[in-house]
């Protein structure tokens, strides 16, 4: 999608020139976007998708008055039209600005793209797999601008692919599977699979209701560490020493890095939950305090800095077997069939396929509840199993195998 | 629209053929209400344009003629000059807050309006305007700008847990809405009905419920989800999918409009980034002959209000997540439930429902329908139902 102004400087200049000496600070978000998409319906129907996109976020502030403008479409057209928004709803409540001595930026490595040969070979060599339905693979290229008034700039550059097909796993259960990546090789087939091959004819999986150990699939853990990511830091609770989950955000694990986040404040790896049993700290939580202010990011473009988690990763410090080469025995939960269901008081619900496994195989399956209180899942991990999976779900999350104690199953 | 025939010249000699260009645009205020005054105020205002055929669709941010002239692959000289019937705007929010209740809420006032360019023509189409709240524990509700806004208070869950074994529940409209577009509404979209994923595939024309439920999709009303061309320029009409209690429709795109006999005008997108695909819009649900008082002393569990639903082929059940309810002694409330997934099994019969109110009432949850990842208004109006032999999951 080449020819016309995608030049996010442009942008920046026509905001400029829209807010001139109207407000007493400003910042413009660009970000420009272009994406190749490959679709296989269900039905064999195959669609080619492109798409460039082009975004520019405004905040003007003025005394304790801040306002918000955002507008898509041509660089210039978008800066412009973003700053006269952002001038026309200026009002209270909005987080100020941070203060200018506190922005900075971090160098962002550049990465090889994925080449276009190689996402196509992806999609076939996917859509092969007659279990495979509803196969999508997305190639995204994004770059960002941040410019605030006083002068500070930072500009970088993302690569990402994205895969994502149906599978029926179980009569009528059909289960979706979303991978993320920075090049091909990162994409991977579920784990979870490979528990269920060879077993022709499981017997239908019957659980009473009670507290279990269960073993979460990357799938399965996948939602919930997005979750534990997204409450509200809950201080020095006592911690499971296996946890070790990070936001990261720079850096090669990094699928995302960026040189700063959304509000202009230099980029870092967050710590979500991380245990040191054998180092100085107590073995107790260890959360920042970033409120709305540090590593606030905008998912999407158009999004207020709030946040959110980018790549969560969950390292694997007391690392197991992959659990089909293990003696592992018990119940196994392989694939989410529902989103997770959040209910007052840090309640979860979540309707997944599970296995009863006996020596690495699936001898039982069918679908439970899995329900649990948040608050107690940082004391609930017992070990991680196997290598890790890129799943992604709005943001990333790379995790191996999750063994955790005291679940409700229903 | 002035300028735009040009454009439907420019396409009909393009080759290869594409199927439509569209042209879209969006204008979104949002705020906060503290429950005495708005504040955080701010606004969003996206274009985009696509160009689609049967085998790709290409989408660019903006609707210019720099934009347009690549999408058709000519000189930008080309594209003869158009504009919009006017400015795209919307009415201050302030002329909310007398109607608005003492409680936090986060508030969105949305219009946006779209041209369809096909080679026999353009058509233009307005979506109403909506307005979009989010209470403190996440609950949402759209209704259009204009109307009374809907009770916004978050629901009333107690600490008591569901009955065990089977019983009857009685729905209140809004959880009625909720089953009808679970179990009606996605299930017939033609996408999903094809596929296999509907329990009503290969049972078009027959009966799925003892009772005369009727379920319409009306595109035509002043609801959340009204349109009145779909976003390949169809005519929108309404659409019997129920009717008394036999199988009547499907809701079709073009698409699938040539592959039976069903009639598109159900098309729908969330952006031009988007492929249009078969959705629903309001979904209108009530029982030929039905009483107009909800019988309480008839059921074992009263069912006021449900957060979302869930069909799951595999065991050919819907759950509904229930986040208010009752238990009923003689038709009185007797405790007051916690939040637990009501289990409705669907035997070859279809739901069993026992009997249902006639007087349709229009209700504003969940508001927002998200399909493949994308996000649409969706208007509801509905009455009690009586359900038999359902179970907590």
């Amino acid at each position: 999608m080449k020819g016309y102004d995608l030049d996010l400087q442009a942008a920046v200049r026509a905001a400029t020139q829209t807010v001139a000496q109207k407000a007493d600070a400003f910042e413009v978000f660009c970000r420009r976007a272009e994406n190749m998409q490959l679709t296989a319906e269900r039905s064999g129907f195959l669609l080619r998708r492109e798409t460039a996109e082009l975004g520019v976020a405004c905040r003007v502030q003025t005394g304790r008055l801040v306002g918000f403008g955002r507008a898509s479409g041509s660089a210039s057209e978008a800066g412009r039209e973003a700053a006269r928004l952002a001038l026309a709803q200026v009002s209270p409540g909005h987080e100020l600005l941070p203060a200018s001595y506190q922005l900075g930026a971090v160098p962002v490595p550049p990465r090889p793209k994925p080449k276009s040969r190689d996402v196509e070979e992806l999609f076939a060599e996917l859509t092969r797999d007659e279990a495979k339905k509803a196969v999508t693979v997305t190639s995204v290229f994004a770059e960002t601008l941040f410019f605030r008034s006083e002068g500070f700039s930072a500009r970088f550059q993302n690569h990402l692919l994205l895969v994502e097909w149906q599978q029926e796993l179980l009569f009528g259960v059909a289960v979706a599977f979303r991978r993320a990546g920075c090049q091909v090789q990162d994409i991977a087939a579920p784990s979870a699979l490979r528990i269920l091959q060879g077993i022709p004819r499981p017997d239908n999986l019957r659980c009473e209701r009670g507290l279990r150990r269960v073993l979460l699939s990357p799938d399965v853990a996948a939602p919930l560490l997005v979750l534990l990511a997204r409450r509200p830091a809950s201080g020095k609770a006592p911690l499971s020493p296996a946890w070790d989950l990070w936001d990261m955000r720079q850096g090669e694990e990094a699928f995302l890095p960026m040189a700063c986040d959304g509000e202009g404040y230099p980029a870092r790896n967050l710590p979500i939950l991380v245990s040191h049993p054998q180092g100085c700290s107590s073995g107790n939580e260890q959360r920042p305090d970033t409120g709305t202010s540090k590593g606030a990011v905008r998912v999407p473009w158009d999004a207020p800095p709030a946040p959110n988690p980018v790549h969560l990763w969950q390292r694997s410090p007391m690392p197991f077997p992959p659990l089909e080469t293990s003696d592992f025995e018990g119940l196994v939960a392989l694939a989410p069939v529902s989103e997770v269901v959040l209910e007052g008081g840090g309640r979860f619900r979540l309707l997944t396929l599970a296995a009863e496994v006996q020596k690495g195989r699936a001898v039982a399956q069918g679908v439970v509840v899995l329900s649990g209180s948040l608050s107690r899942l940082p004391h609930a991990l017992v070990a991680t199993h196997g290598r890790h999976e890129h799943v992604a779900l709005g943001c990333i999350v790379s995790t191996p195998w999750l063994l955790l104690k005291n679940l409700e199953v229903s | 629209m002035d300028g735009l025939a040009p454009l439907a010249e420019l396409l009909a000699r393009k080759r290869p053929k594409a199927w439509e260009l569209y042209l879209w645009q969006e204008l979104r205020v949002q705020c906060f209400w503290t429950g005495t005054e708005l504040s955080r105020l701010s606004a969003r205002k996206r274009v985009a344009s696509s160009l689609r055929d049967d085998r790709s669709l290409v989408s660019v941010d903006g609707c210019g003629a720099e934009q347009l002239a690549r999408l058709l692959g000519v000189k930008v000289r080309a594209i003869p000059p158009w504009s919009w019937d006017g400015e795209l705007a919307l009415p201050q929010p302030h002329a909310l807050a007398p109607q608005l209740p003492p409680q936090p809420l986060r508030l969105a006032l949305t219009a946006s309006r779209a041209a369809v360019v096909r080679a026999d023509g353009v058509f233009a189409t307005r979506r109403p305007v909506t307005v979009d709240a989010v209470n403190d524990v996440g609950e949402t509700f759209s209704w259009v700008w204009g109307q009374d806004p809907p009770n916004l208070q978050p629901a009333a869950g107690g600490a008591v847990p569901p009955p065990w074994g089977r019983w009857r529940a009685l729905l209140h409209p809004q959880a009625t809405a909720v089953l009808c577009h679970e179990l009606f509404g996605h299930p017939l979209e033609a996408d999903s009905f094809f596929s296999g994923q509907s329990p009503w595939t290969g049972r078009m024309g027959t009966r799925i419920t003892s009772v005369p439920l009727h379920v319409v999709d009306d595109p035509t009303l002043a609801l959340p989800g009204g349109f009145w061309r779909d976003d390949e320029g169809e005519t929108a009409r309404p659409k019997s999918l129920v009717t008394a209690g036999v199988l009547t429709g499907v809701l079709a795109d073009r698409s699938y409009g040539t592959l039976l006999t069903a009639e598109p005008g159900n098309a729908r997108r969330a952006s031009p980034h988007d492929p249009p695909t078969p959705r629903l819009s309001n979904l209108i649900a009530w029982v030929e002959g039905g009483e107009q008082e909800p019988p309480l002393s008839e059921a074992r569990v009263e069912i006021v209000r449900v957060r979302s639903g869930l069909f799951v082929p595999a065991t050919m059940a819907l759950l509904l997540a229930v986040s208010e309810s009752y238990t009923l002694w003689h038709g009185r409330r007797k405790q007051s439930l916690a939040p637990f997934f009501l289990k409705l099994p669907l035997d070859t019969s279809g739901p069993r429902i026992l009997s249902g109110g006639s007087y349709p009432v229009t209700v504003a949850e969940p508001g927002w329908c998200g399909k493949k990842q994308q996000f649409l208004p969706v208007g509801a109006a509905a009455s009690w139902l009586l359900l038999d032999r359902v179970e907590a999951a």
